[in-house]
Formats: C-alpha cells, sequence, structure tokens
C-alpha cells in the first residue's frame, strides 16, 4: 500500500513540475495569464505529492516495512524512532526524494509570498524552479526510487519498483541498519541543515534566471531574494559547522576538516555565496557590479549542482560518498543543461549591454575596489579547492597516474587566501565609497592598527612563531575594525541625539540590522579564526601505551589511566571503555571515558573523552587494548571551542542581519508596487 | 558621480576590445565539462570481464620475471590477494589443489599481491601454504592495468591471450568446480588445436 | 593617469611570470626530511611519518588516522622502516614506489607537479592580470574621452571634526532611510 502510494504520487509530482515548468515558460513568453496561473497552481500542487510519498517512505521505516527495498537497507528492528525517521536520507534513493521535498517546500513558500510583489519575474521563478525539481524528481520515479521492493521470481529475490510477472512480494525478518557512523545525533541534523542551505540557492537563481529571462534586471530581483540567499547561507554554514563537529566528536582523528572531496564539495556554494551577499551590497547602494553579481548567484546555483553530481556520481572518491549507481550520466547530462542556460543567458545580456553599470569605479582605493578585490579573492579560492576535487581524477586518466592532493596543497592556498580575506575584513569596512586617499584610511584604522599592534607586541613577548603572529594579527585587526564600527556608530548617536551608549548600540541595530548583524557575523567569523588558528598550529598530540595506574602528560594536563572495562549496549554493539582521570598541576578535573564500540556489522567507531575548556581541548582516544594494556591517542586542541562559539555568534548575527523590520517592509513593497504597474495588467493572482 | 562622455557605450567603442573575460569563463566552463564527461565515462567502464587480458611484467617473492605474453599458448590463472583481505585465507587452500591439480597440465598460475607490504605477504604466504608462484604488484600497475580495486579476483586466461573467465569475489567451493570445469574444457581444446 | 596605471600592469605581470618559477622551487619544500633519530621507532614519530602519508587503498584517508586493519599494517611497516634507520623522506620513496603516488599529498614527478599545481595557479593569476589590465586601460580611455579629469576629492587639510560630523551625516542618513 505504501509503495503504491509513493509511486503514484511521485509520479504525479513528476508530472505536475514538468507541466508547470513548460506552461510558466509558455505563458511568461505569451503573455498568456491563464497558462501561467495553471502552471502555478501545478507548482503549488507538488508539495503534498511529494509530501505524501515522504510521509510512505518513513512509515515504511518506522514499521519495520521491509518489502521496501530502502526500509531494509535503512533501518532495522533494532533502530530507536528517531533514527527511523531521519532514515528517509539515509540512503540515495530516500535522499534524493528528501532534496525534492525542500526544493517543492522552497518553491511554493516563493510562489505564496512572492506571487504580487514580483509579479513579472514570477513565471519565470517558476518555471527554473519546476526545471529543477523536476529533473530530482525524475532520478526518484526512474532512477533511484525509495519505492522499490523485493519480489521473489523462481527462487530469486530481485529488486524492483513494479512486479515482474509471476513474481510475489517478500519480507525480510529484519533490515541491515544504517551505517554505524550514521547512527549518532549529528545524522539527524546535518543532512537537512546542508540540503536546506544548497535548496536554498536555487531560489535566489531562480529569480536570477527569471531577471535575466524576462529583462526585469533592475536590483528587484536582489532585494526579493536577500533573505533567501542569507537563509541559504545561514543553513550552509550550519551544516559545515555540525559537520565539522560531527567528524570531531566520532571519527577520531581529533580534526574537523579534512579537505575531502565532498567536504570541499559542500564548501564551494558556500563561498561563492559568500561572495554574493558582499558584492550585492555594491549593486543596491551604487549600481554596479551587475554583471559580477549575476554571475555569482549562478556560480553558487552551478556549484551546488556540481557539489551534487561529485558526491553521487562516483566521480571523487571519498569516505562520504553514495555508493556508485547509475546516476551519474542523468546528472551530468543536468550540469550540461543547467550551466549552459545560465551562463548563456548571464552572457547575452552581458554582451547586449543591459548589465550595464550605473557607476564607474572612481578611486582605486574605495570600497567599491575593495569588494572587487573581495570577489577576486572568492573566486580564486574556488577555483584552487575545485581544482583540488578534481585534479586527481583528471591526472589519473590523461597520465595514468593516480594522485592524492592533500591538506598540503590545501593549505598552501587557503591560508594566504583566507589571510588576504580577514585584512580585507579589517579594511573595507572603513574605507570610503567612492574614492579615499590613504591618509584617510589610516586615520580611520588608526585605533584598529594600534590595538593590532599591541596583540602583536603581546604574542611576540609571549612567544609564538612569526607565522602565528601574522595570522593572529590579522584576524586580530579584522575584529578590532568591526568594533572600531560600533564604536563609531554609538559614538555619532551620543553626539547627535544624547542617548546613552548601550541605547545607542540597541538603536544600530535596530535601524540597521543588515549592516550591525553583518557586523556580527564578522565577530563570529573572527572568533572562529581564531579557533581555527589556535587548533591548527598548536595542535598537539602523542600516543602512548600504558598500564593501569601509569599517567600520559601533554601540555598541561595529565591523564591517568584508571581501568577498562567490556560493555554491551542496547543494539548488541561491544563496548571497550575506559576509566580516566583528567588532572592539571595535580588536581583531578574530569572524570572521562573514552571508549571504542564495536557493531554487530564489524565496523568500529571511536568516542573520544573530551576534556573542554575556552583554553583548549584536551581529547582523549582509546585507539587498541590487549588486556589491561591500552594504547591511548591524545590531542591537545588550543583554542578549537572558539570554533564551535565563533559559529554560534555567527548564527545569531545572521539572524539579526535578516530579521525583518516593519517599516521597512512596508515602504519596500509600497515602493515595489509602484514600480509594477504598468497599464492593463492585472495585478492580482 | 558618473564619469560619461556623450557617445561611450560598452561596446560601441574605436578600438574593438577582445572579451577576454567571456572567453576564459567560456573556455575554462568547457574544459570542466569536457573533462567530466570524460572521467564520467572512465569511471563507468566495467570491470574487465573479456577481451584481450592486458599484457603484464612482475617479479615473483624468488626473484623470477614473469611476463603474461611470454606465456602465450599457455593458459594462465591470474589471482589478486592481500595479506589484509578477509575472505582470502579462505580461498588460499582451494587454489593451492587447484595449482597442484592442474600444474602438471601446463597451467600457469600466478598469484598476485595487491597493495600489501613485503613483510606481511610472506607472512600470510607462509601461514596459508601458498605454493604457487607469487609476485608483489609494486607500483599498482598491474591491479590499475585490469582494473583491480578490491581483493580477491581472479582471471583466467586462454591460449590465445584473451579472458575466458573473471570472478570479482573469493574463490568459493562452487567456483572452484567451475573453473575446474572451464579449465578441462580450454585444456580439450588446446590439445584438439596443438 | 595612464602611465602609472600601466606600469602597475607591468609590474603585475612580471610578478605572474614569475609565479611558475618561485612555486617550482618553494614546492621543494614538500620534500624536506627530518633527521633521522635513533632506534627504538616511538608512537608518535611513527605517526608524525604516517601523517604526511595516504592511505592507497581508502581515499584521502592519512595514513596516520586510517582505522582499517590494512593501514595499521602499513603503520608497522614505517615503523620497520624508521627502525632500521630510514628517514622520512626514504620512507615517503619506499611508500612511492610501492604503492604509487597516490600514498603522498602532492605530486611528486616534476610534469605532474606542474600540470596540477602550478599551471591553474598562474593561469588565473596571468587571466586576472590581462583583466585588471583592461579594466585599468578602459578607465584611462574614458577619462581621456570626457576631456574632464578625473578631480579627486580633496580632505579637507587636518579637520577631525569636520570629517566626524561627515561620517555623522553619512550614517544618520542611512539609518534613517529605508
Amino acid at each position: 500500500m505504501l509503495a503504491e502510494l509513493g509511486i503514484i504520487t511521485t509520479g504525479l509530482a513528476l508530472l505536475s513540475a514538468l507541466f508547470a515548468m513548460i506552461a510558466s515558460a509558455y505563458g511568461a513568453v505569451n503573455r498568456a495569464e491563464r497558462w501561467i496561473l495553471s502552471a502555478r497552481n501545478a507548482a503549488l500542487l507538488t508539495w503534498p505529492l511529494i509530501t505524501t510519498a515522504c510521509i510512505a517512505v518513513i512509515a515504511a521505516q518506522v514499521t519495520g516495512d521491509y518489502t521496501l527495498s530502502y526500509a531494509y537497507e535503512t533501518t532495522n528492528n533494532a533502530a530507536p524512532f528517531f533514527f527511523r525517521v531521519t532514515a528517509l536520507w539515509g540512503g540515495q534513493p530516500g535522499s534524493l526524494l528528501f532534496w525534492a521535498w525542500v526544493m517543492s517546500t522552497f518553491s511554493s513558500a516563493v510562489i505564496l509570498f512572492n506571487w504580487r510583489a514580483e509579479r513579472r519575474l514570477m513565471p519565470w521563478v517558476v518555471t527554473f524552479t519546476m526545471g529543477t525539481l523536476g529533473f530530482f524528481m525524475g532520478l526518484v520515479v526512474f532512477a533511484e526510487s525509495p519505492f522499490a521492493r523485493f519480489w521473489t521470481l523462481n527462487g530469486q529475490t530481485i529488486t524492483a519498483v513494479f512486479a515482474p510477472a509471476g513474481a510475489t512480494l517478500f519480507m525480510p525478518g529484519d533490515g541491515k541498519g544504517l551505517n554505524p557512523l550514521l547512527r549518532h545525533p549529528g545524522m539527524i541534523i546535518h543532512p537537512p541543515m546542508l540540503y536546506t542551505g544548497f535548496v536554498g540557492m536555487t531560489i535566489p537563481w531562480a529569480f536570477a534566471m527569471a531577471a535575466l529571462a524576462s529583462g526585469q534586471l533592475n536590483t528587484n530581483w536582489i532585494r526579493a531574494t536577500r533573505r533567501w540567499a542569507l537563509g541559504a547561507w545561514l543553513f550552509l554554514s550550519l551544516g559545515l559547522i555540525l559537520g565539522g563537529r560531527w567528524a570531531y566528536d566520532v571519527l577520531g582523528w581529533g580534526g574537523y576538516w579534512g579537505w575531502d572531496p565532498v567536504e570541499n564539495s559542500a564548501l564551494l556554494p558556500w563561498l561563492a555565496t559568500t561572495a554574493f551577499l558582499h558584492s550585492v551590497m555594491i549593486q543596491e547602494k551604487r549600481g554596479m557590479f551587475k554583471v559580477w553579481n549575476m554571475f555569482l548567484v549562478i556560480l553558487s546555483f552551478l556549484l551546488v549542482i556540481l557539489g551534487t553530481f561529485n558526491t553521487r556520481s562516483g566521480l571523487v572518491e571519498s569516505v562520504h560518498s553514495f555508493a556508485r549507481s547509475g546516476i551519474g550520466v542523468p546528472m551530468f547530462l543536468f550540469v550540461i543543461v543547467a550551466v549552459g542556460i545560465s551562463l548563456g543567458l548571464w552572457l547575452w545580456r552581458w554582451r547586449r549591454g543591459d548589465l550595464r553599470t550605473e557607476n564607474q569605479l572612481d578611486g582605486l582605493l574605495s570600497r567599491e575596489s575593495l569588494f572587487i578585490l573581495n570577489n577576486w579573492v572568492f573566486i580564486a579560492l574556488i577555483v584552487m579547492i575545485a581544482w583540488g576535487i578534481y585534479a586527481p581524477t583528471f591526472t589519473e586518466i590523461f597520465t595514468g597516474n593516480r594522485i592524492t592532493l592533500g591538506t598540503e596543497y590545501y593549505r598552501y592556498y587557503a591560508v594566504p587566501l583566507f589571510g588576504l580575506l580577514y585584512l580585507l575584513m579589517g579594511v573595507a569596512p572603513l574605507v570610503a565609497w567612492k574614492r579615499s586617499s590613504w591618509k584617510t584610511l589610516g586615520k580611520a584604522m588608526r585605533p584598529s592598527l594600534i590595538a593590532t599592534g599591541a596583540v602583536i607586541v603581546l604574542l611576540i613577548v609571549v612567544g609564538t612563531t612569526p607565522g602565528a603572529v601574522v595570522a593572529y594579527g590579522l584576524v586580530a585587526l579584522a575584529g578590532f575594525s568591526t568594533l572600531v564600527e560600533y564604536g563609531r556608530g554609538v559614538q555619532a548617536r551620543v553626539r547627535a541625539h544624547g542617548e546613552n551608549p548601550a541605547k545607542a548600540l540597541w538603536t544600530l541595530f535596530e535601524r540597521n540590522r543588515r549592516r550591525y548583524g553583518g557586523y556580527l557575523i564578522h565577530l563570529g567569523v573572527v572568533v572562529i579564526g581564531f579557533g581555527i588558528i589556535g587548533s591548527t598550529v598548536f595542535q598537539q598530540t602523542t600516543q602512548q601505551t600504558i598500564d593501569p595506574g601509569q599517567t600520559i602528560t601533554l601540555g598541561p594536563y595529565t591523564m591517568r589511566y584508571d581501568n577498562v572495562f567490556q560493555a554491551i549496549a542496547d543494539d548488541n554493539r561491544q563496548m571497550t571503555i575506559a576509566n580516566v582521570t583528567v588532572l592539571r598541576d595535580g588536581q583531578p578535573l574530569a572524570q572521562l571515558r573514552p571508549r571504542k564500540d564495536l557493531f554487530d556489522t564489524g565496523e568500529p567507531m571511536t568516542i573520544a573523552g573530551q576534556y573542554s575548556t575556552l583554553e583548549s581541548d584536551f581529547y582523549i582516544l582509546l585507539n587498541d587494548w590487549q588486556g589491561d594494556r591500552v594504547t591511548f591517542k591524545i590531542y591537545l586542541n588550543p583554542l578549537i571551542n572558539l570554533v564551535w562559539w565563533g559559529g554560534y555568534v555567527l548564527i545569531f548575527g545572521t539572524i539579526i542581519a535578516a530579521w525583518p523590520s516593519a517599516e521597512r517592509e512596508a515602504a519596500a513593497v509600497r515602493e515595489v508596487g509602484a514600480v509594477r504597474a504598468p497599464a492593463g495588467e492585472a495585478l492580482s493572482a | 558621480m558618473t564619469v560619461q562622455s556623450p557617445n561611450t557605450f560598452p561596446n560601441t567603442r574605436t578600438t574593438k576590445r577582445l572579451p577576454i573575460a567571456p572567453i576564459a569563463i567560456i573556455s575554462v566552463v568547457a574544459l570542466l565539462i569536457i573533462g567530466l564527461g570524460i572521467a564520467l565515462f572512465e569511471v563507468n567502464q566495467p570491470p574487465l570481464d573479456h577481451g584481450a587480458a592486458p599484457d603484464i611484467a612482475l617479479v615473483t617473492f624468488d626473484n623470477q620475471p614473469f611476463k603474461l605474453s611470454a606465456n602465450q599458448g599457455k593458459i594462465v590463472l591470474l589471482n589478486f590477494w592481500a595479506s589484509w583481505c578477509n575472505t582470502c585465507p579462505g580461498e588460499a587452500p582451494i587454489l593451492n589443489k587447484l595449482w597442484n591439480d592442474y600444474r602438471a597440465k601446463g597451467v600457469v598460475f600466478m598469484g598476485i599481491g595487491h597493495l600489501d607490504n613485503r613483510a606481511d605477504a610472506l607472512a600470510f604466504m607462509a601461514r596459508y601454504e601458498m605454493q604457487y608462484p607469487t609476485a608483489p604488484d609494486d607500483g599498482n600497475h598491474v591491479s590499475d592495468a585490469y582494473r583491480v580495486n578490491q581483493v580477491p579476483e581472479t582471471y583466467l586466461i586462454d591460449q590465445h591471450g584473451a579472458l575466458a573467465f573473471v570472478l570479482h569475489g573469493p574463490v568459493t567451493a562452487d567456483f572452484d568446480t567451475e573453473l575446474r570445469t572451464r579449465l578441462d574444457k580450454l585444456l580439450a581444446s588446446q590439445t584438439n588445436q596443438g | 593617469m595612464r602611465r602609472p596605471a600601466l606600469v602597475f600592469a607591468v609590474w603585475v605581470m612580471f610578478c605572474a611570470a614569475l609565479v611558475p618559477f618561485v612555486f617550482g622551487v618553494s614546492l621543494s619544500v614538500f620534500a624536506q626530511s627530518i633527521t633521522p633519530t635513533p632506534q627504538p621507532v616511538s608512537a608518535d614519530r611513527v605517526n608524525a611519518v604516517s601523517r604526511n602519508l595516504y592511505c592507497p587503498v581508502c581515499a584521502n584517508t592519512p595514513l596516520e588516522v586510517c582505522p582499517t586493519t590494512a593501514c595499521a599494517s602499513w603503520r608497522e611497516q614505517v615503523r620497520t622502516l624508521l627502525a632500521s634507520g630510514q628517514t622520512e623522506d626514504q620512507v615517503r620513496q619506499y611508500f612511492i614506489d610501492h604503492f604509487g603516488m597516490r600514498t603522498v599529498g602532492t605530486p611528486v614527478d616534476p610534469l605532474t607537479q606542474v600540470l596540477t599545481i602550478v599551471l591553474p595557479l598562474s593561469l588565473i593569476v596571468l587571466i586576472g592580470t590581462l583583466l585588471a589590465w583592461q579594466a585599468l586601460r578602459r578607465r584611462a580611455t574614458l577619462a581621456a574621452d570626457s576631456m574632464t579629469p578625473i578631480v579627486p576629492i580633496t580632505d579637507a587639510p587636518n579637520d577631525h571634526g569636520s570629517e566626524a560630523n561627515r561620517y555623522r551625516a553619512r550614517l544618520e542618513s542611512e539609518l534613517e532611510e529605508p
């Protein structure tokens, strides 16, 4: 029953999406209102259909209906409830359906909320969103259906969506269950966060394409999608940080970012979106960078699609990859179509002169020029990281030798480029628009330069490597400049209105959430920067095999190994747990229990015992044991918790930046409405 | 404040500027897509199942050279294994017996150690008493040629140098029977022709 | 305005042309060795060497942290080699000889190095420079065409007070605007 329901709803959703795409395009080109409205309804129809399909999959997983091969692959009888629900995205078919569901949800939201305000763009927005949705639904229906079932035919068990002639349904007694590494709370939120971020970037892209297709190339498409882009960026950031935290907690290698190809594939759209969010400020303020902004939003979307392609096609080798499947070729074709249409439209409008800048670059030292540099730094990062993803595959094909581009390669380029970004963060907010002089800039930067100088002197006195001094200095400069901006804003308000500083600061946030929320995001990035430098450059590690009662010392901490014991968990995994005590200057600080789990599938998982302070993480792994003799691997990760805390600041800042303010919304709608009503065209949907 | 002259349109200058940026972007994107297409094609290549067996050159653990082309006219069985492979211990005695039964009939066996340490490989061979000739695949060239990514795998090559049978997995009792059947058939055809 | 821009552009292009040589030289940094230590070999030393090696079978996994039994025996191999007095360089070479270039984090032979590292970077820098040069020339041409010199906005000399006033006024207008 569930499978039939799923097959019907997914099939209908596919047809609905394709119809909406074609009808909307036809209606937009021929200004045929009825076709546009019909397409709108078809687009909205996809949501209840796909939701029903998802519920059907989850129902099968929750009730243990193992006739569905997908339920068999992703759950088993011993799985707890929330792992059954999240098993929806535990494998390729379900994750594609989940992607389609998020896509459908966002498309419907855009249609419902933006239809009036962006009336001229909406038909094309429907076309492009439904085109993308149609592709993913096509994959679900034809290539990777979560509703494939087990059939017995002539004594053989086969998997198929529809019953082969003469076959009977077969239900295994128990499922295989989710990969043990995925049975972690991180699994519940990390994929949805990332998918929300990825799919979220489709909406600004659809608006950009709508602007290119319809010729409505004024700034409205940016205003309409600013919150979508910011929201998508937030979820991408969350997804990346959560992924790092998850890797840190359960993968047992003391780190949080491995420059793995799939990790990089998620980082690339984040970089493009960050560049876009900054670059649009220039278009909104001075009508410049139109060509750049179109390119950046298209690039963000294309990198999302490319990232999905990388992960699912088997083209890049990674621990994250899905099992090799047949969807590589269809995805590749979609990449070609998406690239062709997007870049084609963009280049066409550009060469026609429709994306002409309204203002020229006045000064080489100006806010605008620094933003150009900002864009280029992000592009350079994207190119170098993308190259790192593909070079091993390409060199294997063209030279026959498989190489690995490892951490050394990435750090070589990422470090100076990110350093440049922090420098820009420290300088650009203080540079004037249009044109500035070194003298003015120097004056504006004096407080932050002095503060940074003090930090550098302190670091030299305390004693650290020259590279770290430069790195910390750059990050500190960014932080101080941001604080200076807050200070100057407060000072201006205090002088002009006589408010007390606290009220002034509040008013700043209230009146200009974009800027001051944005600066808070910068502060979050600064904190993360400190965390990354500390935990990467100054990480210490040691591995020793000891008996009960012996100790290992690393940095200021000492670990005393008390005893080890075995236990069996509910899901039959075998746990080897060590009791250890963390001491500092002879004083016991905590009791930790690093352990190693062995699942009944034979896979191991290492859970570290962590003593976390703001200063560092004392991170203990139980690597191996022989009787009572245990091999411990210990990491000391200085400042690593700043990475997570910086993430919180970043989230908080993004929420502030995106928070709507009543008067501004009303004004924007009024203004847009006034522009929007050419004679004779109906406004109401 | 804009700086423009009356006839300044970006596309109608007196000197036609080469549109570097669009050309660069189109070239880079085109190259990337072509590269990805080729890579996808290569990745989707099915494992080596039929056709001519790639020629290989190895040096055994006993320092004897081995070249596939030098064994033209003979039936050759290649078995890829590794000391760290879970199912290899199970197939080792089966292969030993197969080797003992067919070596007198002129069948050539070569075990190929895939991505293994010399010490571990020798220990494995000693422990499971592998008697047929074995060679380490230094540099992974042979595995690359046969597109071997997992072990164990067994390749049966007929007297003409073509792949007669490929097994992606351990030689179980069932597959042992199948291998024997095929070996007998190939030997029969060899004596008919020879 | 034209001359300094030209000088700047030429200088940048010269630096870009220098890039391949700089990178070619600095890539040798990757091949640095650490002095051989006497036996016995500690787990930390094995880990330090394994950190720069990659698992031949699993993708992009440093040998130090790879959890498989195969990797455990490879780390034992590292220990054995180090214990016999070999340097880190020699251990790396052993792995490259036996398991291929995939076991180290950057390609070792010059051709692949150029293809994978020097070439793409040089291309970006070159294209970026060409575009920058084009943009600067366009600015210069516009200035010449319009026949009005680009007048610099002069700062009021040393007038900290009015600068602050201007800033404050701008800030206020920005805060008030919808």
